[in-house]
């Protein structure tokens, strides 16, 4: 079991406090989804924990791991190479899969023509789940999503959860939404943020 | 009416060329002016003789080596300031000193240092190397550092993020500096060979022409100059495009 434990950590930007001493534990019994109104720290959160940023003060332990963690993520933007198509672009993450793995995979959450256009020419809900389906294919220990639903209506959101639980694998998946109605999808513990004092 | 272009452009050359022939024969001096028809002549006698294409060997050989010295070095000094702010910050005084400094200055400094052999590839070098590293430091800085984050996290290797990242966003910014420095390079050199009159140069040739008033010879290889140095930018231009990027949508992650 995968568990991260954070330890008094605090975060600061400028004079605007973000994380004031926050302490947490996720593990990988269940998806972690983080919640709290905006400005309460949840991006910043997710990128301490990815090593994007460094904490003013405090720890963040990984244990149940025999090295370092490996993380995929998606991000808050899809953070996609625009020219390239959604093949492409899983394969530029996950040089190891094979052409079909990938067609697979990316056919489970995407329309089949839309798999070899170049990404600009797709809709906004398509970058998305095309975003998700490269974190869920990456070898990885912790799976991380910023907001990951922004832009998906309520059938394909189903469907995109359904399939993250499915590629999983035991992994820690931890979290941010606005919507309560995700961490019920996806049988996840809520885990409230308050803006820092 | 509308003509074809290349009627068009045939027709704006030849407006031109009359007109200068013209203004050669009414200023009927060949040492102040020179018409197209006699330069063409000039021309025309000099490229059958073995001295005229060594003379271009000889210069296109040296100047070219300054440009791809500086290019390969620009490229890699660059690529070594973008990593390490330390690197950057020592070569800052320097880059300016050689963006700053006149050409004529460096020529005489050289000329004391090295001789006039391999003043022009000096020379060419000092002219490039600038142009070419600040537009690498500019297209390596272009790139999307979210994307980057992003290549950093999938843990992308770094080949893969140079060719697919780091390439697309330096390409541009290299071509462009190609561009210009391709041209200053010619300039340069050839104006490093006209004082240091080096054997086997088209600098020397101009030097010659001064001297002994001969205004045709100096023209002739004025177009010379012109033609290797087009040619030289248009094939190194087109070198540049063909190598493989993320852009380019025929090549894909592999």
């Amino acid at each position: 079991m995968t568990v991260i434990s954070i330890e008094h950590l605090c975060k600061s930007y400028d004079s605007l406090k973000v994380l004031d001493h926050l302490s947490l534990e996720f593990s990988s019994v269940s998806p972690c989804c983080l919640m709290g109104p905006s400005g309460t720290g949840k991006t910043t959160l997710l990128r301490l924990i990815m090593g994007l940023e460094h904490p003013d003060s405090g720890t963040i332990r990984f244990s149940g791991l025999d090295r370092s963690p490996r993380f995929s993520a998606v991000f808050q933007e899809d953070r996609l190479c625009e020219s390239f198509s959604p093949v492409e672009n899983i394969r530029l993450a996950a040089g190891r899969l094979s052409q079909e793995k990938i067609l697979k995979e990316l056919s489970s959450i995407l329309p089949a023509e839309s798999l070899n256009r170049p990404v600009f020419t797709l809709s906004g809900g398509m970058k998305r789940r095309t975003a998700i389906c490269r974190a869920m294919v990456s070898s990885s220990d912790i799976v991380i999503m910023d907001e990951p639903f922004t832009g998906l209506d309520e059938e394909t959101k189903r469907q995109t959860i359904n399939y993250i639980k499915s590629r999983l694998n035991g992994r820690l998946l931890l979290l941010s939404t606005h919507q309560e109605e995700d961490v019920f999808l996806l049988g996840g513990n809520r885990i409230l943020l308050n803006a820092a004092p | 009416m509308r003509y074809p272009l290349w009627i068009k452009k045939s027709l704006i050359l030849l407006f031109w060329l009359v007109l200068w022939q013209a203004a050669a024969a009414a200023v009927g001096n060949s040492i102040l002016l020179v018409g197209p028809a006699e330069v063409i002549a000039v021309l025309f006698s000099q490229a059958v003789t073995a001295d005229f294409w060594l003379t271009i060997i000889g210069s296109f050989s040296k100047i070219s080596l300054g440009f791809f010295l500086a290019f390969f070095s620009g490229i890699l000094l660059g690529s070594a300031a973008l990593r390490f702010s330390l690197a950057e910050e020592l070569l800052a005084p320097l880059i300016s000193l050689m963006k700053s400094v006149p050409v004529a200055s460096f020529v005489i400094l050289a000329l004391i240092w090295m001789g006039s052999d391999n003043l022009c590839i000096f020379i060419s070098f000092l002219v490039v190397l600038p142009i070419i590293y600040v537009n690498t430091l500019a297209g390596l800085r272009s790139t999307d550092q979210k994307l980057l984050e992003m290549a950093r996290i999938f843990r992308i290797p770094l080949r893969r993020r140079i060719r697919y990242l780091y390439l697309p966003a330096l390409l541009p910014h290299l071509k462009a500096g190609c561009r210009i420095a391709l041209g200053m390079s010619w300039k340069s050199g050839v104006a490093a060979e006209v004082i240091g009159t080096p054997r086997w140069s088209i600098g020397r040739q101009l030097y010659l022409s001064k001297t002994w008033l001969d205004t045709a010879n100096l023209f002739a290889w004025t177009l010379v100059i012109i033609a290797v140095s087009t040619l030289f930018e248009k094939l190194f231009l087109f070198l540049l495009s063909r190598i493989p990027h993320g852009a380019d949508r025929k090549e894909t992650p592999t």
